[in-house]
């Protein structure tokens, strides 16, 4: 027989293991996303679009060729041409690819003025920050981004005339993928919380203590537990046929995934009023009745504010799994990522845009983390101004819980 | 202060528990077991690979392969590569990275150059496949299209194919040269939609391919959902072709198969599908194993169960 002293430390060290373990877990998961996505982060990925625009253009007629001085500061990986008056640098774009961006053009130089090939305006020219994708010669071998910027220098000083010159803008920018979610996150919350809070009011002081009610408690717990790719599949058989039949969708669109969330967040709703209506104490409902309140007004005037804390509580465990269900979004909005958003249009949200990245060959880990840390700090905001304004309104209404 | 010393603790010891988890050995035991990583049989990376060692009844079935063998994704072969020590995979050469160890092929290095210079040798072909005439959603899609198709016969194309780390097929017209056939590009088609599928092996070049044509072809849309080589087939004049994920253009990291160059028991237009570049594959293995060149017969040995030590293969 152990003594009790023993044993006492024995358990007390265990809840320390348990502990460290979680602590454990959290800070590899967090250093880990910290460690791959850091070096990405940075203002340019959440403003700029996903898709590059390109260009392809020619030199004008009568461009002349000369030795630009410059005096711009040259570092070990910018190649400057005197005979082109431009400055190229290898570099990463927001996705961690190797590209040759454009970090000065003398004022004078050809490039300035160029035509352009394609359709649009006319003219076009080459400014700092553009990516060049590639230069071709008449009789020559290309210079290609892959091959690095001193080698395109080279190749450029050995010629005297360009035939095609196709340069971008920056691209793989999340921006179109916030404001999905931002979307995503405001529709699925017009959908699911009055029908959430409605149901849980229901069922908390209207419905009677019968097999129905019973029954009906039990399959809205049941909804909690099936996992999120079978609501997925119902989205694509219900509610996108549904959605395209009333607007003017053709596919997967923002309506039929909110939809579909909604679905899935119904339970979670449900349960989280439901429990915060319970433990608003009966004195409540009999001091209100007896003041001569009705039922309905008892519950929508005294009953509900009470439970207010805990309607907010459910409403941000609804905004979390918004931001991070990924499994129904792929059927029920679909995988391609885009900038200009509409509701009848396909879109990625966060989630399905590291899953995009990391279905990629070769998956993108260094993007995907770097999103992941956005989809963290964007939860911490949610928690702690959800927890600051429930405070606010608990002393506003004198309600403690 | 004894909440300070029990947190502290707490956080040390997790700390310590995070270490542990990162540690790995590194020496190299030659008499261990060689763990071997394949793709699917659906997968083109597979049929090329088989294909090219040899052993061409792998292509399609894991009956012949040794024993033990594990099944994975793109992704997950190289993740697998860097952290499992005694394994040997195999990915397309524009996935190579400097976390894994890609091995000579019969004393060739696996670079571009090599590629481009024909002297690398385990190689697969890229194909493309379209709709047949008429039956595309519009006048606008089926001529961009055909303008498409010929644009990959270009200079400019194969340009992007090489920056893009596939290996183009020569060429010599640049589109300068043949753009007048097409005058569908001198319009503004930002309102029209090309949706390219197929391969997600291709999907890199084929974006690269349709950044650059756009640019090309008045400013089109082009829409990427690529799933795999077999959908190419499905999607563009298959069974799906016309539901909601059908496509326009199609592509294939492989040859394509007999059957999948006929519909109901009629041909194929020889127009209708081709090839537009090569792609190198790469046995790989990870950093710290000591083998650096494999020949198609070791490979085929590894993969049919002939070696399973890797001192079959190592001989110091």
């Amino acid at each position: 027989m152990l003594n009790r002293k023993v044993k006492e430390r024995l358990y007390k060290f265990t809840t320390y293991g348990a502990a460290f373990f979680s602590l454990g877990v959290l800070l590899m998961i967090i250093g880990f996303v910290f460690i791959n996505g850091f070096k990405l982060l940075n203002i340019d990925l959440i403003t700029h679009n996903y898709t590059a625009v390109t260009y392809i253009s020619d030199l004008n007629d009568g461009f002349v060729l000369n030795e630009y001085q410059s005096n711009i500061e040259i570092d070990e990986n910018t190649y400057y041409s005197q005979k082109w008056g431009v400055a190229l640098t290898d570099d990463t774009d927001l996705q961690g690819k190797n590209v040759i961006v454009v970090t000065y053009v003398h004022e004078d130089s050809p490039l300035n003025t160029l035509n352009n090939k394609g359709v649009g305006s006319l003219t076009l020219s080459l400014r700092k920050d553009y990516e060049i994708i590639r230069i071709a010669f008449d009789g020559a071998a290309s210079a290609l981004s892959s091959r690095g910027a001193q080698n395109m220098i080279n190749l450029l000083d050995a010629q005297d005339n360009i035939r095609e010159l196709e340069f971008q803008t920056t691209g793989g920018g999340i921006r179109g993928s916030i404001i999905t979610t931002i979307y995503l996150i405001g529709l699925t919350l017009i959908f699911a919380l009055p029908i959430g809070v409605g149901a849980a009011i229901y069922l908390n002081e209207y419905a009677k203590n019968n097999r129905f009610n019973n029954m009906l408690r039990t399959f809205i717990e049941t909804l909690t537990g099936v996992p999120s790719i079978i609501y997925g599949l119902m989205g694509l058989a219900i509610f996108v046929p549904i959605t395209i039949k009333l607007t003017s969708a053709t596919g997967g669109n923002l309506i039929s995934g909110s939809m579909t969330l909604a679905v899935i967040l119904l339970p979670i709703i449900i349960r989280t009023t439901e429990e915060s209506l319970k433990v608003v104490p009966d004195d409540y409902r009999y001091a209100s009745l007896a003041l001569g309140a009705s039922k309905t007004q008892t519950v929508f005037k005294v009953i509900l504010p009470s439970a207010f804390s805990g309607i907010l509580t459910a409403t941000l465990l609804a905004i979390g799994r918004i931001i991070g269900e990924s499994a129904a979004l792929v059927f029920a909005i679909g995988t391609s990522i885009k900038d200009d958003i509409y509701l009848t249009d396909k879109s990625a949200s966060l989630a399905v845009h590291i899953w995009s990245m990391m279905t990629d060959e070769p998956a993108n880990i260094e993007l995907s983390s770097t999103i992941a840390i956005i989809i963290l700090f964007m939860v911490l905001v949610l928690n702690i101004s959800v927890k600051l304004i429930s405070k606010r309104f608990m002393r506003k209404y004198g309600v403690t819980q | 202060m004894k909440k300070i010393k029990g947190l502290s603790l707490v956080i040390i010891l997790a700390l310590g528990f995070m270490l542990t988890a990162c540690q790995s050995d590194e020496t190299f035991n030659t008499d261990s077991n060689i763990t071997v990583y394949t793709r699917d049989t659906t997968s083109g990376t597979r049929a090329g690979f088989m294909g090219g060692i040899g052993f061409a009844e792998a292509e399609s079935s894991d009956d012949v392969l040794v024993e033990g063998f594990v099944i994975k994704d793109n992704t997950g072969i190289m993740t697998s590569m860097s952290t499992d020590e005694y394994g040997i995979g195999y990915v397309s050469l524009a996935s190579l990275t400097d976390d894994i160890k890609g091995l000579s092929y019969e004393g060739i290095e696996p670079t571009v150059d090599n590629v481009i210079n024909n002297t690398y040798g385990l190689k697969r072909p890229f194909n493309w496949m379209v709709r047949q005439a008429g039956d595309y959603p519009s006048q606008d899609v089926e001529d961009l299209v055909e303008a498409f198709v010929a644009f990959l016969t270009t200079t400019d194309a194969a340009d992007i194919i090489n920056n893009a780390g596939a290996v183009a097929l020569p060429a010599t017209q640049t589109w300068d040269d043949i753009k007048a056939d097409y005058p569908i590009t001198n319009q503004d088609n930002s309102t029209v939609t090309l949706r390219f599928g197929g391969s997600d092996s291709i999907q890199k070049v084929a974006e690269a391919l349709t950044q650059a044509f756009v640019a090309k072809a008045g400013n089109f849309v082009a829409d990427h959902d690529h799933t795999g080589s077999g959908d190419a087939y499905k999607r563009v004049v298959g069974s799906q072709k016309d539901e909601s994920v059908g496509k326009d253009v199609g592509f294939a990291s492989r040859p394509f198969k007999e059957t999948e160059l006929e519909v109901d028991g009629t041909a194929l237009d020889m127009d209708q599908y081709g090839q537009l570049a090569w792609d190198a594959i790469v046995a790989i293995v990870h950093v710290n194993n000591p083998l650096n060149n494999v020949s198609a017969e070791d490979l085929k040995k590894i993969y049919d169960g002939t070696y399973l030590l890797w001192s079959d293969l190592i001989s110091e």
